[in-house]
């Protein structure tokens, strides 16, 4: 018993983070229906500059972590300008899907030029202490993952329903058309989604790194994880990816701990591959968008 | 002229073919001229080559983009590698099991994520390829975990071991062979209508091209390709490992593509040599992969059609300065003045266009005692061609909108073995008896609309629709449409803007369901349920915005409206079997006639893109016409048509109806509606107000009211 | 307030606006109307600067705006009401009209808004009813107060409208051009482009009818009303 609450919390806290950087997909796919294939490099990215920052060159924590998260928002503000913005031209487009692989790969291998092949951990400034509930023991700062996540959506969501800004990415993800109308570029909200979502990148690698050793190569299969939970869920639909990847990071713990790990991945991708037979347009999604003709 | 230009382009492709074969003789002498470290290379050149060019077919045709292909090769390789090693099994058997694994591991993939498409598919061929690493990392006793398989047995043929030399020679011979397949593929209708599928999915669909087919043919090829080309390293090499196949080598072959330039046969080659090649010239250690990430980049910026497209481009543009010549001013005029010669006349041009016989419905007539040379119709002059009825067991047929070709030969009476029947509705043009033979045998145009029609006979109505309502959300967007379209005749829709015409084409093109409503089609229940399902049953449309496949030529668009009937096996169609090339012929003859038969004259062979907008919209109801259909759709033809080519638009459309075949018409150009159409529906608002003659209607107080909107009568038509 | 002179206007091989001249006072209405593929949507996005003009000027309060993008002539006082009503489905009634302000709500102080809202909800009280409401749940015609109001909230000198009886029911496209008229007394100017002809005829002061691109016919409302080419003009039934 105790061990399944513990495999349940220790899935869930995991799995906040894979919801965390799915979200980044789902944020600039609403607004203009591109994702960043790069995504998981810029993950990775978050995780070795805040290792660097914070272990490497002794910077304080919170300090790490914001120039880490903020560094991999601002490169995809030009991963917009330069990869997204000339080849925006729908969802079928296949030149964003190429370009931001490129990007990808060259983030990677610049990483691994610079940092070297190592992996390393981030102390966690909550410590090496374990969490006790009702028999189950969890590492504190892998638990914390659960509230600092909870925290960060609800950040999210105050900031999509309520500012300015927010209003806008709403709007342009519902109606393009009419924003332009409005006089508005809407290059400019889609640059903002951008910043958005490799801000939640940075954020989601910088995190993992006080509780996971990050290398340079962890970027593709994390991304690759976040998509599949983008795709379970709908890309569109922000509340069923959070809770697909509460539900993919429990059913890793489980899987990993009564079947087997090697056997994990394939399990993540034979489920996505069944939704998107049976659902192409996602688990949880309702929404359908007319055809225009 | 014409003649002039297809000799000088035989010339070019006789040029090409021996420049071809030089090549590739030159490069079989290659072991001979280079030493081992350089052969080496080459070999690899000629693996990449294999896999690239399946890939190209899957990027450069269908639109997928694959980064998983380095998966199938490793599903070919390690498959082989293991048997031989383990069974001491034959390369050729292992190589051939290898290949059948990876296209069952391939259509796995594919099969499930085709139809989410687009990014979908790129996800999930990464995610295969890291899965596919994984699993040759940590299935031990299958792929010899990371250290891999050793001591892979070299092919054996009759006691000769092949060495790095001959593997050399038989990955050339298998590229070769891969080229060829992958041009004559894209010479067929599988390859247009990959291409066609890819460039705009809702067009396709309504030629009756279904999605599916096409993109899994184009990913089971690449799949047995990159089995094939797993297969041959690892036994060339003789060792291999997981790292041979990790995500990078999957993303190395997607650049060797584009680099090339998708979806030119040529491509891949050029791109393999050049990423081959670099990193040795460079002797780059670091930073190789960062290097292929920005040539991806570059390519995608400066050179979208990669190497071998931009440079055949810009050849074209120097050198085929002649053939955009004889593009200028293509309609010719013979359209026009088929129609407008006299009754009874026949004149040449339109002869011309029936007797080469196809695709249209071309009214064959002759009455059926013998003697009469010229039947009466009506006073209106049709492109007929009038079968003096010599014998040849004359059966009274009447007329409707299926294709059938009508010759001159018929009145002969030499054909008169597979007499053509042609059923007719003899409510909408006067009845006609014919006797008809198709001059060709391999006329393959008996329609299941046409036995439909001839049962028929005395449904004077074509298509019936009874209270059809459509909602979007809140928007009640049809209500209660009914409206009866006759055989052979024009029926056009107009309205305001936002009345529901173009959503009324949807709902009957299958692009939409309806809420609610019935329909009947030659008297039968009919529900449009999809494009390619209503095209099936003998009803084209064509769309508000010009939707021809821009990457095809002129001809090419319409051959892609043949594609349902027409199309061979895909095996065929690998191999350009004779049944096949005489289909891509008789395709080929059709559209050529099709062409004629709209009036087109210009340069056959240029990109439709490069085509003026208004013929455009012409050649877009050529490619409609080439399904044969029995009722055709037209969305607002004339829009952005100048007053020649609306001219020459409404020829051709009466030239269609005095054919029996039947249209429906949106169109915003009042005084070109009331000229060309029979019946006119008005609807506003929804909801059809009235329905009758077009001078009656367009002076109905309603309709003027419904355009110009002044309450009283608006009120009154609101009910 | 406005000019126009020469407009032309080319997408690609079709050429939608063939010279066309006009010219709108303040505080008038001007309508333009013509049959569908007449080039009035074109006319009206070239003047926004959502399409880029081939040759002609176009003039605003003095000022030239041929080129000028919509982000910058939308911030001079001209708002489009485009065609099909374009509202934001997937957000509330009030946060369709904060679009309209462009602006970030703290910058502009909130209370200011809110009276701006007053003033919408007593113009359309419909809307006040249905004020957290979903756009995309609210009929044709309430979409189309929503949008009119959404251009008016940022107090436009211009307001350019794009067929807003479109798909409407008359009793409702009645209620709309009362509303196009109360605005035009109040002191902005608008340029009305319609099919119906005889509703935008009834509350203009002068009208251009649009055919092919070109001006066919221009005059006073009145006049224009009896002209029987005008029938014939819009009809294409020369």
């Amino acid at each position: 018993m105790s061990l399944v609450l513990q495999l349940v919390i220790s899935g869930l806290s995991v799995g906040c983070l894979y919801a965390l950087i799915a979200l980044g997909y789902s944020l600039t796919y609403v607004v203009n229906g591109t994702l960043n294939m790069s995504q998981g490099q810029l993950v990775m990215l978050g995780g070795v500059l805040m290792f660097g920052f914070a272990e490497l060159a002794h910077l304080p924590f919170l300090v790490s972590f914001a120039v880490a998260a903020l560094l991999v928002g601002l490169l995809n503000l030009g991963i917009e300008r330069l990869a997204i913005r000339k080849f925006d031209k729908g969802p079928n487009s296949i030149e964003w899907v190429l370009s931001t692989i490129a990007v990808g790969i060259i983030i990677q291998d610049v990483a691994l030029y610079f940092n070297g092949p190592d992996e390393g951990v981030t102390p966690s400034p909550v410590g090496e202490g374990m969490l006790r509930i009702f028999g189950a023991g969890i590492y504190w700062k892998e638990f914390i993952f659960l509230p600092v996540v909870g925290v960060l959506l609800a950040i999210l969501i105050l900031f999509y329903k309520k500012s300015h800004w927010g209003l806008w990415l709403r709007a342009t993800a519902d109606n393009r058309t009419a924003v332009e109308i409005m006089g508005v570029s809407s290059n400019k909200i889609v640059a903002v989604a951008y910043v958005l979502s490799g801000l939640l990148a940075g954020i989601g690698g910088a995190l993992m790194s006080t509780n996971y050793a990050v290398s340079v190569d962890i970027g593709l299969p994390l991304g690759l994880k976040a998509i599949s939970v983008a795709i379970l869920a709908g890309v569109n639909n922000p509340k069923g990816i959070v809770a697909a990847g509460l539900l993919l990071g429990v059913a890793e713990a489980v899987i990993g701990q009564y079947v087997s790990t090697a056997f994990r991945e394939m399990f993540v991708y034979g489920m996505v591959i069944l939704v998107l037979y049976w659902k192409p347009t996602g688990l949880f999604n309702a929404r359908k968008t007319a055809i225009k003709v | 002229m014409n003649s002039f230009l297809q000799k000088s382009s035989g010339y070019r492709g006789l040029a090409a073919s021996v420049a071809a074969a030089a090549a590739v003789a030159l490069l079989a002498a290659g072991p001979w001229l280079v030493d081992t470290y350089y052969l080496n290379l080459m070999f690899m050149i000629g693996i990449f080559v294999i896999t690239c060019t399946g890939m190209n077919l899957l990027i450069g045709y269908c639109g997928i983009v694959s980064i998983g292909h380095a998966g199938l090769m490793a599903v070919g390789a390690y498959m082989s590698s293991f048997l031989s090693t383990k069974y001491g099994m034959s390369f050729w058997t292992v190589a051939l099991i290898g290949m059948a694994v990876s296209l069952v591991i391939g259509s796995l993939i594919a099969i499930p994520t085709i139809r989410a498409g687009g990014v979908y598919l790129s996800m999930i061929t990464i995610a295969f390829g890291v899965v596919i690493h994984e699993v040759l990392i940590r299935w031990d006793s299958f792929t010899g975990g990371p250290l891999g398989i050793s001591g892979i047995p070299k092919p054996q043929a009759c006691a000769y071991t092949f060495d790095l030399k001959s593997m050399y020679l038989l990955v050339l011979v298998i590229s070769v062979a891969a080229l060829l397949l992958v041009r004559n593929l894209r010479r067929s209708a599988w390859g247009r209508a990959m291409i066609a599928t890819k460039e705009n999915e809702i067009a396709a669909a309504s030629l009756g091209i279904r999605k599916f087919a096409a993109q899994y043919a184009g990913f089971a090829v690449s799949s047995v390709l990159a089995g094939l080309s797993g297969a041959l390293y690892a036994h060339t090499n003789s060792f291999i490992s997981p790292d041979t196949y990790h995500f990078q080598t999957s993303v190395q072959l997607v650049l060797i593509v584009i680099l090339g330039g998708a979806g030119r046969v040529l491509g891949p080659v050029v791109g393999a040599t050049i990423i081959v090649f670099l990193p040795e010239l460079l002797e780059m250690e670091k930073l190789r992969m960062a290097l292929y990430g920005a040539i991806m980049f570059a390519v995608l910026y400066f050179l979208p059609k990669g190497i071998v497209g931009t440079v055949g481009d810009f050849l074209r543009s120097k050198f085929g300065k002649s053939v955009t010549a004889a593009g200028s001013g293509p309609f010719s005029e013979t359209a026009a003045s088929a129609v407008s010669s006299e009754s009874g006349s026949f004149s040449e041009a339109a002869a011309s266009t029936v007797s080469s016989g196809f695709g249209l419905p071309v009214l064959a007539a002759a009455s059926a005692g013998a003697g009469a040379t010229t039947a009466d119709f009506t006073g209106t002059a049709l492109p007929v061609h009038a079968a003096a009825s010599a014998g040849a067991g004359a059966t009274t047929a009447a007329f409707s909108g299926t294709v059938l070709s009508v010759s001159a030969a018929a009145s002969v009476g030499s054909g008169s073995e597979h007499t053509a029947l042609i059923s007719v509705v003899a409510t909408a043009l006067p009845a006609v008896s014919a006797v008809s033979a198709p001059r060709k045998e391999s006329m393959p145009e008996r329609e299941p609309v046409a036995s439909a029609a001839s049962e028929s006979l005395d449904a004077a109505n074509l298509l019936v629709l009874e209270g059809i309502n459509k909602h979007f959300g809140g928007l009640h967007a049809l209500k209660d449409v009914s409206m009866a379209v006759a055989s052979g005749s024009i029926h056009s829709l107009v309205g305001p803007n936002g009345a529901g015409k173009t959503t009324l084409l949807n709902v009957i093109s299958g692009l939409y369901g309806a809420d609610q409503g019935t329909f009947e089609l030659h008297g039968k229940p009919f529900i449009p349920r999809s494009l390619s399902s209503v095209s099936v049953r003998g009803i084209a449309r064509t769309f508000q915005h010009s939707r021809l496949f821009k990457e095809l030529s002129v001809l090419e668009n319409v051959m892609t409206g043949m594609t349902r009937r027409h199309r061979c096996g895909f095996a065929q169609s690998l191999l350009r079997m004779p049944k096949q090339r005489r289909a891509e012929r008789v395709m080929e003859e059709r559209a050529r006639d099709l062409l004629d038969f709209i009036g087109y004259v210009g340069d056959r062979h240029m990109p439709a893109s490069q085509l003026p907008y208004g013929h455009q919209r012409m050649v877009e109801i050529a490619r409609a016409l080439a399904t044969a259909p029995s009722l055709l759709l037209l969305d607002e033809p004339a829009a952005g048509m100048t007053a020649a080519e609306i001219g020459q638009l409404e020829q051709l459309l009466r030239k269609l109806a005095q054919n029996g075949l039947t249209i429906v018409l949106i169109e915003h150009h009042m005084d070109f509606v009331q000229r060309v159409s029979d019946t006119v529906t008005v609807l506003d608002f929804g909801r059809v107000i009235g329905t009758g003659r077009p001078e009656q209607m367009l002076n109905d107080p309603r309709v003027i009211q419904a355009y110009l909107g002044a309450e009283e009568v608006a009120a009154s038509a609101e009910r | 307030m406005l000019n126009v002179n020469g407009l032309h206007v080319r997408y690609g091989a079709v050429h939608a606006l063939k010279g066309i001249d006009f010219d709108l006072k303040e505080g008038e209405i001007v309508a333009v109307i013509g049959s569908n593929g007449a080039g009035k949507t074109t006319l009206l996005q070239s003047i926004l600067g959502l399409v880029r003009p081939h040759s002609g000027t176009v003039e605003f309060a003095g000022r030239a705006i041929t080129n000028l993008p919509a982000s910058k002539t939308s911030n001079l006082g001209i708002s489009l009401v485009p065609e099909g009503r374009e509202v934001f489905g997937t957000l509330s009634v009030v946060e369709n009209l904060r679009m309209g302000l462009k602006k970030k709500i703290g910058s502009f102080s909130k209370l200011q808004f809110e009276k701006e809202l007053e003033l919408v909800f007593e113009r359309f009280p419909r809307l006040h009813e249905r004020r957290s409401q979903l756009a995309f749940t609210l009929s044709g015609g309430e979409q189309q107060m929503l949008v009119l109001s959404r251009a008016m909230i940022s107090k436009p000198k211009l307001l350019l409208l794009d067929e807003p009886s479109l798909g409407l029911a008359p009793i409702i496209v009645n209620e709309i051009f009362e509303t196009i008229g109360a605005l035009a007394k109040e002191g902005t100017s608008i340029l009305l482009v319609e099919q119906m002809a005889h509703k935008a005829l009834s509350i203009a002061s002068r009208g251009y009818v649009i055919d092919n691109g070109r001006v066919a016919l221009h005059g006073r409302s009145a006049d224009l009303l009896n002209d029987e080419r005008m029938i014939k003009a819009y009809l294409g039934t020369h």
